[in-house]
C-alpha cells in the first residue's frame, strides 16, 4: 500500500464548462512526484453522475472532450505514481434526475438531500433496492474494463437511509416484510446493504482477483469488523480534523482499526475547513501536524485535495502538501512494520452495540460520542497507552480493560471478562457499565441502588488519591451516577446531590443548584480486587461539559484501576500526545510525541472550525518508558541526533531536547 | 478602586433550606484576607427576588434567619476588605411572581424569560414603566439607609426590552406614541431606561454624593460614553471567556474603555463554564492568564463566585483564585498609572451605529471581533474608537467592513490624513450613504459581487499569505471597483456560480473562473489603503489562518512603518506595550495560552485553558520612545541584555509562561 497517497476529488457541476481544458498531463504528473506524492485517487464518476470518460453507461461530462481519466492515470503511471479509481454509490445527482423513481424516499415520504432541504443545493440520496445499483455495477464493469491497469477502486458513500421508494415496497412485500414497519424497513436494508457490497465487489472481482478495492462511508464503524475483512482489502480513515470529525476521530478510529489484519491509512485534506473548499488552505505545519499523528497510530497518508475543473495543477496546494509530504517521506523507514504497545484495552461503545450497516456511520446514533469520543480524549490527553478493541478482541496481554459508561456486557462478554481477571487481568467500569437487571454482572463490591434522580446532574468527591488538583469540594458533573451501596469493596468518594435538580418548579440560579451539605451516602465507586468501579458516567461527562476537573478525575480513576506504573509517562503539556511502537525487524520501539494547539477560529454551516495555526516549539520534554529488552541507544529519528538515557528497573528514561508538532524517538534493543 | 475583587454571587431559590447556616464571620473575612482579595461583592437582592436582610419594601428569603448582609459587611471590613452591594433590576422572580402585571410584555404578547439551560428555568424580564421602578428604588433606598457603609452599588442587569404592558401602553398613549410601531416602542423604551437609570442613581445620591455606582450589562456599549460618564464612577467589563465572551471580547472592550477615563476592571469567572455553576472549577493556571490579560490592558481585576447556600467558605475556590491574586498583587506597581501605547485606532462599528440603551446589548460585532482578533493574533498595539475620540494620536485609522461614512466623518478623516494620518477601509467601509467612495481612494465604487456566498481573492505578492498564490476563497462577496490613479492591491476572481439550489458544485463552493474578474481586489493611494472584501467579517466567519495573514499584510502595508512591537511569538500569543505616567518606563506585557475546544453547554462551544506552556528564548524589537538604560523582566527583576538601533531596541525573553512583564526604562 502506497504512503504518500491523494485524494483528488473532483465533484464539479454540469454546469462549468472547459473541464480538462488546462490539463498538461506532463505537468499534472510532475506536479505530484514534486511534491512526493506516491499514489493520487482520479474520478471515474463524481457526486454530479458525470464521467470523466466516455461511458456507455453513464454520460461524461458535457464540459468535457476527451478521456480526462485516462490521460490522468498514464500521467500518472508515467512518474511511477498510482492511481486508483472513484466512483460514487448513494449520491449521484445525474441518475437522481433522470431516475427519481431510484431515489431514496424516506419513511416519512420525502426525498432527502445531504444536510439541506429536499430542494436544496445537497446531494440527493439513491436507494440500492432500486435498479440504480444495476446502473452503478455497470459502471464499474465499465471501468474495469476500460481501465484494467488502475491500481484500486473508491467506492464513495456507501450508506443507506430507510428507504420505501416503490420498488422497496415492492421487494419487501414479496419477501414477507411489512414496510410501514420500523423494525421490516432496517432489516430489508441491512440486506439491500449487504447486497450492495457483494454485487458491487463482484463486478470488480470479476474483471481482477486482486485489484485494491475500498469502499467509504466518512466512519469506521467499530464492532463490524467481518464486514470489513469481507469486503475490504484496505482501509481509509476519512476524517478531516477542520471538518467535523474534529482530532479525536482519527486517532480514536486509528487505535481500533491498527488492530485489524489490514492495512490503512489517514485521510485528511489540505483545504481550511472541508472537502469541496476550492481555493482553501492549511498551513503546511498544520499538516505536518496530521501526518504525524498518523505515523504515531501506525497509518499509512493521504490528504484530500480538489482538482481545478480546467484540470490544471494549483501550486499553492501543491506548496501545502510538498512540505508534509517531504517530511513524511524522511520519516518511513520508522513507521512501517510497527505494532503498538499498550497497556490499556478501551472497550469502544460503538464496537459493544453491534451497528448494523443502515444509516451514516457516526451519524446516526449519538449514544456512543459521549463513551467513546470522552474516553478517547481522556486517554489522549492523559497520555495513556491503548488500543480501542470491540467484542471479538484478544483481551490478553493487557493490563486494563475499560468498559466506558454505557457498555450493555452479554453472557458472552461476561465469561470474557470473568477468564480475564482470573488470570490476572484489571476493568474499569464507569455508569452502567457492568450492570444488568438492576444488579452488577461482576462481584465488585457493592450493590446497585438504581440511577439518581437528579437528571440534570449531581456532585462528585472522590476520596483524597482521585481527586482533581486543588478540588477538595463536590464537583458538579452535568450527568446523573449511579446508586451503589459498599459491601466488600472499597469506597472511591461520595456523591452529594444538588438541594434539587433543575426544573421549571424548581430551580435556582443561573445553571445548577448548589450541593447539599452533606453527601447523600451512596458510595462514588467501588474498588475490589481486579475491578474499580465508577458511579458517575465520567467519560460522558467529560465529553459533554469538558471540565479539567473532570478529566483529571478520569485520569486518576483510570491509573488506580491499573494499578501499576504506565507503560509510558512524559512532561508533555496537555495538548501533548504520545504513542510507543515496537518494529520487530529493527528490534526498536518508536516513541511518537505529538503536540498542537487547534484554535477555535470561525463558524462555518454550524460547525466550530478549529485551524492548527502554527507549531511551537517545547523545550526538553522528559519521557520515561517500560523496555522490553536491554536498550543500547535513544535517538531521535530521522535527526539521529543521540540522547543520553537512563536505565532502571525495566525502564529508561531520557529527555527530549525539543519538540516541534511531532518527534520521533528510536529506543534501540541489543 | 480596589484591585483584586471578588464579585460574589449568591442567587438562592426560596426552596433550598437553611441560608447563612455555616457563616462563620471570621472564618469568612479570613478566607478572602488569605487569597489575597481586597474587595468582596455581597448580596442585598438576587436574581429569586429574596433579599438577604430584613426589609420592609421587599421579601428576606425565607429560609434566612438573621442579616446575612450587615455580617458580610463587617466580616470584610474587620479585614480591610471593601464590601461592595449588589442588588438586581430587571431579573426579580419574587415580583415577576407577585406582581404579574410588572413583567415585559414582548411585542408578540409572550411573556419573556432568559434561556440557560433549559426551557422554563430562566429569569423572566421586569419592565421599567410599570411601579416595579419605585419598588426597586425603595429596595435601593433601603440599602443606602440600612448599610451606608457599603463600599459601592452594583446595579445588575439594567437593560431593558421593548415592552407593551399595559403600563407601558398607557404611558406611551400619554405621550401621543403608538404602541402598535415599532420605532415608538424603541424610542419609548429607551426613555424608559433612561427614567429607570436617573431615577435609581437618585436613590443613591439622595444618601451618599459618593458612593460608587456601577450599572451592569453585560457589556460596556461602545458609542454611549456620555451614559457612562453621566451614571458610571467606574466601569466593570463583566467577560468571561468560557461563558460565551470568548477570549476576544474582554481586549475588545478595554481597549474600548480605556480612553473614557473612568477607573475600570475586568471580570471572569473562577468556573469552569458559566456563573451558577456551583462546583464548577477552573485550573488556577488558566485564572493567571485571565487575570494576566486584565494588567495587560490596564484593568483591575475581578473574579466571579458563587457563594454556597449555607454561606460556608469554599476551599476549592480558594485555591484557585488566591494563586492568582496573590500573583496580581506582586505585579500590581508596574501597572497602575499606567496608559496604552498604540499605533492603531480602530474605529468600532458598535460605536459608529450605535442606536441607544434600548433592548439587549448584542455582545459580539462580527466586524469589531475580527478585526480584534487580526490585531491580536497580528500583534498590533490598538486602541479602540468611537466617533468622540481623537484619531489624530494614531499613525493608522481602520474603518471595518461596514461603516458608512457621514459628510461629518468624511471631513474629520480628511483632516487627519492632510496631517499624516493614514487609513485602512475595506468591504463597504468608505462608501458614503448614497453610495460611491467618500474619499478620493483612487478607485470607483461598482457596485458589490453579485456571489452573496463569496468570491475570490489574489492579493499582490507582498499581501499574500504563506504559501497561497492563488485566488483565496473568502466566504462573502467583494465590493466590485475600477482604479482610477490608485495602485491595485490584486485580482478578484468570480466563482463559476453562486451556490444555489439551482447551481451548485461540490460540497461548499464553485471553484474559481480561470480568469479575474477585472475588478481591483482593493487600491492604494496617499495616505488610504482600501480591501474590496469585509476582511475581518471573513475572518471571523470562516477562521482561515490565510485570511488572516492578509488581513494582517495589508494593515502592515497601510501602516507603512515596522509594528511598534516585533516578536517571535507563536499565533496564541498577545503583546501590548504601556507606559508609566509615573516613572516613565514602558512596560511590556507578553500573553501566551492556548484554549482548547471541549465540551457543549448550552450548545456553546466550551474553551477551557486546560495548562499554560513554557516558550523559551522570545525575541522582541519594540519601538523605543527615548534612549532605552535598561531592560528588566519584573517583578523578577532580572535585567535582559539589549541592542539599540534606529529608534528600537531588541532583546530577548527567556522563558514566557502565560504572562511575563519587561520593563523599559528610559534614560533622564
Amino acid at each position: 500500500m502506497r504512503f504518500r497517497q491523494i485524494h483528488l476529488d473532483f465533484h464539479t457541476s454540469g454546469r462549468i464548462p472547459g473541464i480538462g481544458s488546462r490539463f498538461d498531463a506532463k505537468a499534472f504528473g510532475q506536479a505530484f512526484k514534486a511534491a512526493h506524492v506516491d499514489s493520487v485517487t482520479v474520478f471515474s464518476k463524481c457526486h454530479h453522475g458525470l464521467s470523466y470518460h466516455p461511458t456507455d453507461v453513464g454520460q461524461m461530462h458535457p464540459g468535457l472532450e476527451f478521456d480526462l481519466l485516462r490521460a490522468q492515470i498514464d500521467a500518472l503511471h508515467a512518474v511511477g505514481i498510482n492511481a486508483p479509481v472513484y466512483t460514487t454509490a448513494t449520491w449521484d445527482e445525474l441518475a437522481a434526475f433522470n431516475h427519481p423513481e431510484w431515489r431514496t424516499v424516506s419513511p416519512e415520504g420525502g426525498s432527502p438531500r445531504f444536510l439541506t432541504t429536499p430542494n436544496g443545493a445537497g446531494w440527493a440520496f439513491l436507494d440500492y433496492s432500486t435498479p440504480y445499483v444495476d446502473y452503478l455495477c455497470a459502471q464499474v464493469d465499465e471501468i474495469m474494463r476500460r481501465y484494467p491497469d488502475g491500481d484500486g477502486i473508491f467506492v464513495d458513500i456507501c450508506f443507506q437511509l430507510p428507504s420505501v421508494s416503490t420498488y422497496a415496497q415492492t421487494r419487501m412485500e414479496a419477501l414477507g416484510m411489512d414496510w410501514t414497519d420500523a423494525d421490516h424497513r432496517h432489516r430489508f436494508m441491512e440486506q439491500m446493504v449487504e447486497e450492495f457490497f457483494e454485487r458491487v465487489q463482484g463486478a470488480v472481482r470479476k474483471h481482477d482477483p486482486k485489484m485494491p478495492l475500498y469502499f467509504n462511508s466518512g466512519h469506521i464503524r467499530r464492532g463490524t469488523r467481518n464486514h470489513y475483512l469481507q469486503h475490504y482489502t484496505h482501509l481509509e480513515v476519512e476524517s478531516l480534523p477542520t471538518a467535523g470529525w474534529g482530532y479525536d476521530h482519527f486517532p480514536l478510529s486509528a487505535r481500533y482499526v491498527d488492530k485489524l489484519p489490514l492495512p490503512f491509512l489517514g485521510m485528511t485534506g489540505k483545504f481550511h475547513y472541508h472537502w469541496g473548499e476550492v481555493g482553501g488552505y492549511k498551513k503546511p505545519d498544520a499538516l505536518i501536524y496530521e501526518c504525524g499523528a498518523m505515523l504515531a497510530h501506525g497509518a499509512r497518508c493521504s490528504i484530500g485535495d480538489h482538482l481545478h475543473p480546467t484540470g490544471r495543477i494549483d501550486d499553492s496546494t501543491m506548496a501545502v502538501i510538498a512540505p508534509a509530504y517531504a517530511w513524511v517521506e524522511a520519516r518511513e523507514p520508522w513507521a512501517v512494520d510497527t505494532v503498538n504497545r499498550a497497556d490499556i484495552a478501551f472497550l469502544s461503545a460503538e464496537a459493544a452495540s453491534r451497528p448494523s450497516l443502515v444509516g451514516i456511520p457516526g451519524q446516526m446514533d449519538n449514544r456512543h460520542d459521549g463513551p467513546d469520543h470522552g474516553g478517547v480524549r481522556v486517554l489522549l490527553e492523559g497520555q495513556f497507552a491503548f488500543d480501542v478493541v470491540d467484542l471479538d478482541s484478544d483481551l490478553t496481554g493487557y493490563k486494563l480493560v475499560i468498559l466506558p459508561d454505557l457498555i450493555a456486557v452479554d453472557d458472552t462478554l461476561k465469561a470474557r471478562i470473568d477468564t480475564y481477571v482470573a488470570t490476572g487481568g484489571r476493568v474499569l467500569l464507569t455508569g452502567t457499565s457492568g450492570l444488568r437487571d438492576g444488579r452488577f454482572l461482576f462481584d465488585v463490591g457493592a450493590d446497585w441502588q438504581g440511577t439518581s434522580a437528579m437528571a440534570g446532574g449531581d456532585y462528585l468527591l472522590p476520596t483524597g488519591p482521585l481527586r482533581a488538583d486543588g478540588v477538595n469540594d463536590p464537583l458538579f458533573m452535568y450527568l446523573p451516577s449511579e446508586q451503589i451501596k459498599l459491601t466488600t469493596g472499597t469506597s472511591l468518594g461520595e456523591v452529594f446531590d444538588p438541594y434539587f435538580d433543575r426544573t421549571p418548579a424548581h430551580f435556582s440560579g443561573h445553571v445548577n443548584a448548589a450541593s447539599q451539605p452533606a453527601p447523600n451516602g451512596f458510595a462514588a465507586g467501588v474498588s475490589h480486587g481486579g475491578f474499580t468501579y465508577l458511579a458517575h458516567p465520567i467519560f460522558s461527562c467529560y465529553h459533554r461539559a469538558g471540565a479539567v476537573a473532570m478529566l483529571e478525575i478520569a485520569e486518576q480513576v483510570i491509573r488506580l484501576a491499573l494499578g501499576q506504573d504506565r507503560l509510558i509517562t512524559t512532561t508533555l503539556p496537555r495538548a501533548g500526545r504520545v504513542t510507543l511502537r515496537h518494529q520487530p525487524a529493527h528490534k526498536r520501539d518508536i516513541v511518537h510525541l505529538l503536540h498542537a494547539t487547534p484554535a477555535l477560529r470561525g463558524n462555518l454551516r454550524g460547525s466550530n472550525i478549529q485551524p492548527i495555526q502554527d507549531l511551537i516549539t517545547l523545550a526538553d520534554i522528559g519521557v520515561d518508558l517500560a523496555v522490553t529488552g536491554t536498550v543500547t541507544g535513544v535517538r531521535m529519528v530521522p535527526e539521529g541526533r543521540i540522547l543520553p538515557h537512563e536505565a532502571t528497573a525495566g525502564r529508561v528514561q531520557f529527555t527530549v531536547p525539543s519538540v516541534r508538532g511531532h518527534q520521533m524517538v528510536e529506543v534501540i534493543y541489543s | 478602586m480596589r484591585f483584586r475583587q471578588i464579585h460574589l454571587d449568591f442567587h438562592t431559590s426560596d426552596l433550598i433550606p437553611g441560608i447563612g447556616s455555616e457563616f462563620d464571620p471570621q472564618a469568612f473575612g479570613q478566607a478572602f484576607k488569605d487569597a489575597h482579595v481586597d474587595s468582596v461583592t455581597v448580596f442585598s437582592k438576587c436574581h429569586h427576588g429574596v433579599s438577604y436582610h430584613p426589609t420592609k419594601v421587599g421579601k428576606m428569603h425565607p429560609h434566612l434567619s438573621f442579616d446575612l448582609l450587615r455580617a458580610q459587611i463587617d466580616a470584610l471590613h474587620a479585614h480591610d476588605i471593601n464590601a461592595v452591594i449588589y442588588l438586581t433590576a430587571t431579573w426579580d422572580e419574587l415580583a415577576a411572581a407577585d406582581h404579574p402585571e410588572w413583567r415585559t410584555v414582548s411585542p408578540d404578547l409572550t411573556l419573556p424569560r432568559s434561556q440557560h439551560s433549559a426551557p422554563h428555568t430562566g429569569w423572566a424580564m421586569l419592565d421599567y414603566a410599570t411601579p416595579y421602578l419605585d419598588y426597586l428604588c425603595a429596595q435601593t433606598e433601603e440599602v443606602m439607609q440600612r448599610y451606608p457603609d457599603g463600599d459601592g452599588i452594583f446595579m445588575d442587569i439594567s437593560f431593558q426590552l421593548p415592552s407593551v404592558s399595559v403600563p407601558a401602553q398607557r404611558k406611551m398613549t400619554a405621550l401621543g406614541l403608538d404602541w402598535t410601531d415599532p420605532a415608538h416602542r424603541d424610542q419609548f423604551t429607551g426613555m424608559s431606561v433612561q427614567n429607570y437609570f436617573e431615577r435609581v442613581t437618585a436613590a443613591v445620591r439622595k444618601y451618599d454624593a459618593h458612593m460608587p455606582l456601577f450599572f451592569n450589562s453585560g457589556h460596556i456599549r461602545r458609542g454611549l460614553r456620555d451614559h457612562y460618564l453621566q451614571f458610571y464612577t467606574h466601569l466593570e467589563m463583566e467577560s468571561l471567556p468560557t461563558a460565551g465572551w470568548g477570549y476576544d471580547h474582554f481586549p475588545l472592550s478595554a481597549r474600548y474603555v480605556e480612553q473614557m477615563g473612568l477607573p475600570y476592571l475586568g471580570m471572569t469567572g473562577k468556573f469552569h463554564w458559566l456563573w451558577g455553576e456551583v462546583g464548577g472549577y477552573k485550573k488556577p493556571d488558566a485564572l493567571l492568564y485571565e487575570c494576566g490579560a486584565m494588567l495587560a490592558h490596564g484593568a483591575r481585576c475581578s473574579i466571579g463566585d458563587h457563594l454556597h447556600p449555607t454561606g460556608k467558605i469554599d476551599a476549592s475556590t480558594m485555591a484557585v483564585i488566591a494563586p492568582a491574586y496573590k500573583w496580581v498583587q506582586d505585579r500590581e506597581p508596574w501597572c497602575i498609572d499606567t496608559r496604552n501605547l498604540a499605533e492603531i485606532g480602530l474605529l468600532s462599528v458598535e460605536a459608529v451605529t450605535q442606536t441607544g440603551l434600548a433592548g439587549r446589548a448584542e455582545r459580539k460585532v462580527i466586524a469589531d471581533e475580527g478585526a480584534v482578533r487580526v490585531l491580536l493574533e497580528g500583534q498590533f498595539t490598538f486602541d479602540v474608537l468611537d466617533l468622540q475620540s481623537d484619531f489624530a494620536a494614531y499613525r493608522l485609522l481602520i474603518l471595518p467592513d461596514v461603516i458608512t461614512i457621514t459628510d461629518v466623518l468624511r471631513d474629520r478623516i480628511n483632516t487627519y490624513v492632510a496631517q499624516g494620518g493614514r487609513v485602512l477601509l475595506t468591504g463597504k467601509s468608505g462608501l458614503a450613504a448614497q453610495g460611491g467612495f467618500a474619499f478620493d481612494i483612487g478607485a470607483d465604487w461598482q457596485g458589490t459581487s453579485a456571489m452573496a456566498g463569496g468570491d475570490y481573492l489574489l492579493p499582490i505578492p507582498i499581501l499574500r499569505a504563506d504559501p497561497v498564490h492563488g485566488p483565496l476563497f473568502m466566504y462573502l462577496p467583494s465590493e466590485q471597483i475600477s482604479l482610477t490613479d490608485g495602485i491595485s492591491l490584486g485580482d478578484i476572481f468570480d466563482p463559476y456560480f453562486d451556490r444555489t439550489p439551482a447551481h451548485f458544485s461540490g460540497h461548499v463552493n464553485a471553484p474559481s473562473q480561470p480568469d479575474p474578474t477585472g475588478f481591483a481586489a482593493g487600491v492604494q493611494k496617499g495616505g488610504f489603503t482600501y480591501l474590496a472584501h469585509p476582511i475581518f467579517s471573513c475572518y471571523y466567519t470562516a477562521g482561515a489562518v490565510a485570511m488572516l495573514e492578509i488581513a494582517e499584510n495589508t494593515i502592515t502595508s497601510a501602516l507603512a512603518q515596522p509594528k511598534m512591537i516585533q516578536t517571535t511569538l507563536p499565533r496564541a500569543a498577545r503583546a501590548t506595550l504601556r507606559y508609566s505616567t509615573k516613572t516613565g518606563a514602558d512596560i511590556l506585557h507578553l500573553l501566551h495560552a492556548t484554549p482548547a475546544l471541549r465540551g457543549t453547554l448550552g450548545n456553546q462551544p466550551i474553551q477551557p485553558i486546560q495548562d499554560l506552556v513554557s516558550l523559551r528564548d522570545c525575541q522582541i524589537s519594540i519601538q523605543a520612545r527615548d534612549t532605552v538604560t535598561s531592560i528588566h523582566l519584573v517583578p523578577e527583576n532580572q535585567s535582559l541584555a539589549f541592542s539599540q538601533t534606529k529608534g528600537r531596541v531588541s532583546f530577548a525573553v527567556p522563558a514566557l509562561r502565560g504572562h511575563q512583564m519587561v520593563a523599559i526604562d528610559y534614560g533622564a
